[in-house]
């Protein structure tokens, strides 16, 4: 069985905002969510980070959890956006898997008590266990897991979900990725010298790094057939996907960007689409010298001289690492839904051999089908493609 | 709907390594922690390489390339792999170093080594393995998930062949899956993990933690070993694989060919 992939429902939190209408509002208005950190306690004041602007205590009181129980992070923000998404579907039964990709997990319960600044995380901990919190506050979820492939972890997510859906063994799929902040990955990330002391600038000539963002985003996945025998309609579909190794190296992306160009060749190939058949590319678009080469290498590879607008959302949001994938899959499908090409803050000098992406979100009526890439240390890289729905 | 069988499965583990002669007399373990016999490392990666390699990505590598040995399919399609709590070594490498010397020291070594998905993308590397790569951290289904997520584009014929790990500190397992009987050890038949309560058992036999663990030790994968252990016994009927902790369950049939 091999019905098209629907998306019934979508939720978001990140640097930008809480929920879709505020992120979409500062999508459209051009608003960076970055700043100096004012909920991480960390030595480096001056990094521009994304952080979800709320504190832990402001985020259990939307989820009308316990103040003075010790969640971590990321499974509250997993939490108040796939209630989003699960609203929005309308509260979906049936057989349900919930598929959320993460690296942190618990990391920032598990810093504070090593730093003998707060309590350890009860019970079983790793990646899985933040997941759990999460599905078992929504609740109703037979099958539950984690990929864990770095950046590209919530695309992967997608594909999983997909593939449940495919077999035909699940009704619907709750999938995407959380990552909250953490002085691990903070401190991680600086130590490989590719965090811009100042707002990033994905494809500018000048760029220097990344910023740190963190967030959470799903989508509420299910074959067509399923949503409309329930009276739903499609908000876009998920017709190709492409999952490929760059095999170079742990954290750099290789000249040609190898991987980048298989993942996307597969997601074409999947969706049955050709290069110009791409209206928009959500790139990957990090902000470190390497990567921005190495994608754009790819994208050159793919698309040739007739490159459809790119843009990289991480000068919005930062890079919010395992949760990138489902956050920019949700700024695709708001960019399908209400006709607009989502810009790319910090640009201002394209760079040889560099894409030029639009720097101004602009109004783009008529989207049909878009390109999300997520791009993993590891050269774990994945790229989607969602499709209108009429 | 392609049939889907497991070509070769092998080990790094408290018994012996990279073989299954341990099975003419397992060592029983006196506790859950069961640390591994290493192979000669030497004998499968280059020194230099070695070097730079904490140990659970060397047993890692090592069995990956073990299994492909075995399996006579050097190149698989897709490389996926579960592990619960990834190298724990640099992980804890980083902490102990915010507690020592603050923020700002953090090795860059170290954090590479300390993300789930160094496991599977280190042996990519080694084997320059363009294809579908996945890693996946649940817990006591970390393996499953990995092997679900195989197990489905086998069957889709999204894939023909796929190396599937395990790996966590004390215990290393890698099985090839193809979509083809060539050599095979067994039929894959079902890979199921469930949330909240325990996959429907069968009345076929069953191989179940109190099994596998004394043999293999307590870790988020020792149901990784259980299935390596099933694969090798199987004999004339199909055999349930049951894995459990925590809310997450497992169960993996496979079938005599």
């Amino acid at each position: 069985m091999s019905g098209r992939i629907c998306i019934s429902g979508s939720g978001v939190v990140s640097a930008v905002g809480i929920g879709k209408q505020e992120s979409l509002k500062a999508l459209l208005e051009g608003r960076r969510g970055l700043s100096a950190p004012r909920y991480l306690n960390t030595v480096h004041k001056n990094l521009p980070i994304g952080e979800v602007p709320l504190s832990n205590g402001e985020l259990k009181k939307r989820l009308g959890l316990p103040e003075n129980e010790t969640i971590p992070r990321t499974s509250l923000l997993a939490m108040l956006s796939a209630r989003e998404a699960l609203q929005e579907a309308g509260m979906p039964g049936g057989r349900k898997a919930f598929i959320s990709g993460t690296t942190v997990g618990e990391m920032d319960i598990k810093e504070r008590s090593y730093l003998g600044e707060g309590n350890p995380a009860e019970g079983p901990q790793g990646c899985g266990s933040s997941s759990n919190r999460a599905a078992d506050y929504l609740g109703g979820f037979s099958l539950v897991t984690s990929p864990s492939t770095a950046c590209s972890s919530a695309a992967n997510s997608l594909i999983l979900g997909s593939l449940l859906l495919q077999s035909g063994e699940f009704d619907v799929v709750v999938a995407g990725g959380s990552e909250c902040m953490s002085r691990f990955h903070l401190n991680g990330f600086h130590s490989l010298m590719i965090v811009d002391p100042e707002p990033c600038r994905p494809f500018d000539a000048t760029r220097q790094g990344l910023n740190l963002g963190e967030g959470a985003a799903y989508l509420v996945l299910e074959t067509e057939e399923h949503a409309l025998s329930r009276g739903v309609k499609p908000l876009a579909y998920l017709d190709g996907w492409g999952n490929a190794c760059d095999a170079y190296h742990q954290t750099a992306s290789s000249e040609e960007g190898e991987g980048a160009y298989l993942a996307m060749t597969k997601a074409l190939s999947m969706a049955g689409l050709r290069p110009s058949d791409i209206d928009y590319i959500n790139a990957h678009g990090t902000g470190t010298p390497n990567n921005d080469a190495s994608e754009s290498r790819a994208l050159f590879r793919v698309f040739g001289e007739k490159m459809p607008p790119v843009s990289s959302t991480k000068g919005f949001t930062g890079h919010t690492t395992s949760a990138s994938g489902s956050i920019e899959a949700v700024f695709c499908l708001l960019a399908l839904r209400e006709g607009f090409i989502p810009g790319n803050p910090g640009f201002q000098t394209p760079f040889e051999g560099g894409v030029v992406p639009q720097e101004q979100s602009v109004p783009a009526p008529g989207l049909s089908h878009v390109l999300c890439n997520a791009f993993g240390f590891g050269g774990n890289d994945t790229s989607l493609i969602l499709s209108r729905a009429l | 709907m392609n049939p889907v069988y497991i070509i070769s499965a092998t080990q790094i583990s408290a018994q012996e390594p990279l073989s299954e002669a341990w099975m003419l007399a397992p060592k029983k373990l006196a506790s859950g922690a069961a640390p591994c016999l290493d192979p000669d490392f030497r004998e499968f990666i280059p020194p230099v390489q070695a070097r730079r390699m904490g140990t659970l990505l060397k047993r890692a590598l090592v069995t990956a390339k073990k299994a492909l040995a075995l399996s006579g399919i050097p190149m698989p399609d897709a490389i996926l792999c579960g592990t619960g709590l990834g190298c724990m070594e640099p992980t804890e490498r980083i902490l102990a170093t915010f507690r020592e010397s603050g923020e700002g020291s953090v090795s860059p070594t170290d954090f590479m080594q300390s993300t789930h998905n160094t496991i599977a993308s280190t042996i990519a590397i080694h084997l320059k393995c363009h294809g579908y790569n996945c890693t996946y951290s649940q817990g006591s289904v970390s393996f499953e998930s990995a092997l679900l997520d195989a197990f489905l584009q086998l069957k889709a014929g999204l894939l023909s062949s796929a190396l599937v790990c395990a790996g966590e500190e004390n215990l290393s397992v890698a099985m090839v899956l193809s979509t083809s009987p060539r050599g095979a050890l067994c039929k894959l038949a079902d890979v199921q993990i469930r949330h909240g309560a325990a996959p429907e058992v069968t009345q076929d036999p069953v191989l179940r933690d109190s099994d596998y663990k004394p043999l293999f030790g307590e870790c988020a994968v020792s149901s990784a070993a259980g299935l390596y252990m099933g694969a090798h016994l199987l004999d004339r009927q199909p055999l349930q694989v049951l894995g459990t902790g925590g809310e997450d369950y497992s169960r993996v049939l496979i079938q005599p060919l």
